[in-house]
């Protein structure tokens, strides 16, 4: 038997006390973004444009099964498993009817369920983190206007340990780093708004950044193309450099936003197909201007 | 030979050469069929580039290139397409999903849709021109030709809109990421 003399015991203490801060520290919830609503009023027009923005259509409403506008996704298969995007129409059991707007925000801004659940990275709540408070709460007036489905939510397909949802918090805390946008004062305003969509709520980086074992995005790699993405397939860098060498112009970015034609002549498919049809090509001209203005860094 | 026919003809190398080239490079280590039909897909490549660079349709030389890449997506789509899509033709560097064979019938119905639109831009691009459509006419009855015929009378981009998202279609159904 090991006796416990004082020296271990100070050791025993010392250590108890850093695993308990540590555990601490990484349960604790990331600080959330200030945000006041008392002097807005949500705008349910500009609310629908965003939901088209955002991507919430393309990823919560099955298209290829013609499934309820918002009412769940297809599944949106990762190297961690297969996720499903639920039912987000105003169903007030199986959608958001329920819901309050500050429950709306926590799960956008801070990736919290209102049962204070951390969600998956998959949701991609560390880009809509950078939203306006406006924009947050038009996209929450629009969707509590959305027709109720009642199609149920489909459970994630993943294995352990990654099905234990708990891990997400520490998670959170180490890699949910996102802040409020703010614009660049030595940039255009078509530039700013670029880099507000690119880098906020067409979460263009969720994809076209890799992302380290843990499914946390390497930002230092920020927009430089991925091989794994949805599906297994590869995406690519959508970088200055890559988009110059492959001799993209402001035009080819817009034409292909809107028609979905790169410049090869080839006609984009997979999950950019979709981001095309259910997003890109719904922006107005001049936030398509703006995305291919950010990227290709012409200010 | 006239201005315009020379602009066509250059216009025709172009694409010519374009596929030409489009061709080489996709299609290392295709055999038969497979590289076959990778052939007939760079060449639907270079046609829609002709239709993009020529997406104004404000001159008779731009008509003349959409006129010839509608004609080049009708020789390459449609029935011409569909049979080189043999059952299980999925070799290596083929992206072809075996999905294809699960559903031919909707595919097929893609690749019909891509021919009826590029017919739908060349009926918009020889009434432009004042062309004699004729021959494209032929066989355009009941409500196949009256989507065909309302379609040619929409602007080039919204044909050309309907031609990229039959190929979209396709592509993300049917053929896998790389």
């Amino acid at each position: 038997m090991i006796r416990l003399t004082k020296w271990r015991a100070i050791w025993l203490v010392v250590i108890l006390t850093i695993v308990a801060n540590v555990a601490l520290y990484l349960f604790t919830s990331p600080v959330s973004v200030s945000r006041d609503f008392s002097q807005l009023k949500g705008d349910a027009d500009h609310g629908n444009y965003l939901l088209r923005l955002g991507g919430c259509v393309a990823c919560h409403t099955d298209v290829a099964k013609q499934g309820a506008f918002l009412a769940g996704g297809a599944p949106i298969k990762t190297p961690f498993g297969s996720f499903y995007a639920p039912n987000i129409s105003s169903d007030q059991t199986h959608g958001l009817g329920s819901w309050t707007l500050e429950q709306f925000v926590s799960a956008m801004s801070d990736g919290r369920s209102p049962s204070k659940e951390a969600y998956y990275p998959v949701f991609p709540y560390a880009f809509y983190r950078s939203m306006t408070d406006q924009d947050l709460l038009d996209l929450w007036t629009a969707l509590q206007a959305v027709p109720p489905s009642q199609e149920p939510n489909k459970p994630h397909e993943i294995a352990f340990p990654f099905y234990i949802r708990t891990a997400m918090k520490p998670w959170q805390k180490l890699f949910l780093k996102t802040e409020a946008f703010k614009a660049s004062s030595d940039k255009s305003d078509e530039w700013n708004r670029g880099d507000y969509i690119v880098n906020g709520p067409g979460h263009c980086g969720a994809c076209h950044t890799p992302r380290n074992l843990m499914g946390a995005r390497k930002t230092d790699l920020s927009l430089s193309g991925s091989n794994s993405g949805p599906g297994g397939s590869a995406i690519p860098s959508i970088t200055l450099g890559a988009l110059e060498k492959q001799g993209w112009t402001h035009y080819d970015l817009i034409f292909s936003f809107q028609i979905g034609l790169k410049p090869d002549g080839d006609v984009m498919g997979g999950t950019m197909a979709e981001v095309v049809n259910e997003s890109l090509q719904h922006l107005s001209e001049a936030d398509q201007a703006a995305i291919a203005t950010y990227l290709l860094r012409e200010n | 030979m006239n201005k315009t026919l020379k602009l066509g003809a250059a216009l025709g190398v172009a694409l010519g050469l374009a596929a030409v080239s489009t061709s080489i490079s996709a299609h290392d280590g295709a055999t038969g069929v497979v590289k076959e039909r990778m052939g007939s897909m760079a060449n639907l490549g270079s046609a829609m580039k002709g239709i993009k660079a020529n997406l104004q349709a404000s001159t008779k030389e731009q008509n003349e290139g959409l006129l010839l890449a509608a004609t080049m997506i009708m020789e390459h789509s449609g029935g011409n397409l569909n049979k080189l899509f043999p059952k299980g033709s999925t070799d290596a560097p083929s992206r072809a999903l075996p999905s294809i064979w699960e559903n031919k019938a909707q595919f097929d119905a893609i690749s019909n849709r891509l021919n009826d639109a590029s017919l739908a831009l060349a009926l918009n691009a020889s009434k432009a021109l004042g062309k004699d459509a004729s021959g494209l006419r032929e066989g355009l009855i009941g409500e196949r030709g009256e989507i065909i015929s309302s379609l040619s009378d929409q602007a080039v981009p919204v044909i050309f809109k309907t031609i990229a998202g039959t190929c979209g279609a396709c592509h993300q159904t049917y053929r896998a990421p790389k």
